[in-house]
């Protein structure tokens, strides 16, 4: 093998000094045997490409348009941990497991109820705990802010049961426009995402996850 | 992420800060980054997740005036330490190799052609798992984009070392596996 073959590698990647780069160049258009080690090391560092985007071709969600909204997202879900630990814990016979309407608008006076009539309110008891990226929700950049929930889902439980039940899970949607969060600029227009909080039993905030 | 990440407590003025450079990067690298992930052996939901604590971390570096130099390496050095943190994660891809049907990188121009490349994918695969992890890596990263200077700021060795490491690992999947 020739001497200069070592040197390829770091040629074909544009890491030699200038003119070790050009030696090298004047040593390839001599050199056949240099010339067929440059080929097949061109064709490895296609093919570790090719194996990169293999690997990573499962299915690929939409992502974030930008960044920033992930910023948005953790100021959204810090409003809706609000909302959530403040409304299932402590309750009493025949409340709600969730936050009613006025005690939702209670704990965040900035929040404006998207429904004119019954706050939806969605639950679940486990099992089966939803995987917590299966229970996200788009959150649109729109105005005024809003907030959306969905009916309460008994899982089987009878009447009397789910008077005093306390959910160990709770899905709330919260439609937040950036302009209200943000500094004017911080946020691109149009950009939408969602906020996943799980909150724990005793109100605090379990796992946050962000995404488009 | 818990409920007293840095995010919740930024300050509102803070945010439009440094925001535009990190709108950029991001653009740039989330897709070579999540690669680079992936083929770590993080699932593509761990791999969003990194890359989305990266940026904030970026985000934070940034708007506190951390040093602005070597962003590149810098964002795929947390990345990759976030990663290695997964450990469990981290082992997986070399343990379990990809599905042929995922292989959808691969030339499918003609069925016998599509045949060919998904060997030729197989066997580099079996290849890169016989490699150490340190030549695997600096592959990985020099397939991500990275010059040697970053990829030694990022697994924090010499530069020389990364020439010296690339050169060899090229060398045995081109005499391993013949691709």
């Amino acid at each position: 093998m020739c001497d200069r073959s070592d040197k390829l590698i770091s040629w074909l990647d544009h890491e030699l000094p200038e003119d070790e780069a050009a030696s090298v160049q004047r040593h390839l258009q001599t050199c056949a045997a240099c010339r067929r080690c440059l080929a097949a090391y061109q064709h490895v560092s296609d093919s570790i490409d090719a194996y990169c985007d293999a690997a990573i071709e499962s299915p690929v969600r939409q992502w974030l348009p930008t960044w920033t909204p992930v910023l948005a997202a953790a100021a959204a879900a810090a409003v809706l941990f609000l909302v959530v630990a403040h409304g299932p814990i402590a309750r009493g016979p025949g409340e709600r497991p969730l936050p009613s309407a006025s005690s939702t608008a209670a704990s965040s006076p900035t929040l404006v109820h998207h429904n004119e009539g019954q706050p939806e309110v969605r639950a679940a008891l486990d099992p089966p705990p939803v995987p917590t990226h299966q229970r996200s929700r788009t959150i649109p950049a729109v105005s005024p802010v809003q907030v959306a929930t969905s009916p309460l889902q008994t899982h089987g439980l009878n009447s009397a049961q789910n008077a005093n039940w306390i959910p160990a899970q709770a899905a709330v949607e919260i439609a937040i426009p950036a302009e209200a969060m943000f500094a004017p600029g911080a946020i691109p227009q149009g950009v939408s995402f969602s906020a996943e909080l799980v909150i724990a039993p005793d109100g605090s905030a379990q796992q946050l996850r962000l995404r488009p | 992420m818990s409920s007293d990440s840095a995010p919740l407590a930024l300050p509102l003025s803070r945010f439009a800060s440094g925001t535009c450079e990190a709108t950029t990067l991001y653009r740039e690298l989330r897709k070579p980054l999540l690669r680079y992930l992936v083929c770590l052996g993080l699932s593509l939901d761990e791999a969003q997740d990194v890359v989305q604590d990266a940026f904030l971390g970026l985000h934070r570096h940034l708007t506190s005036g951390g040093a602005q130099d070597n962003i590149r390496s810098w964002v795929f050095r947390v990345a990759h330490n976030q990663a290695r943190n997964r450990q469990q994660s981290y082992h997986r891809r070399f343990s379990a190799p990809l599905d042929p049907e995922t292989h959808s990188a691969v030339d499918h121009a003609t069925p016998e052609r599509a045949l060919l490349e998904k060997e030729k994918l197989t066997r580099l695969e079996q290849a890169m798992t016989q490699l150490p992890e340190s030549e695997r890596e600096c592959l990985l990263l020099r397939a991500g984009g990275l010059r040697y200077r970053e990829i030694g700021e990022v697994l924090g060795i010499p530069t020389s070392t990364v020439a010296d490491t690339v050169t060899r690992a090229i060398n045995k999947l081109a005499e391993d596996c013949n691709v």
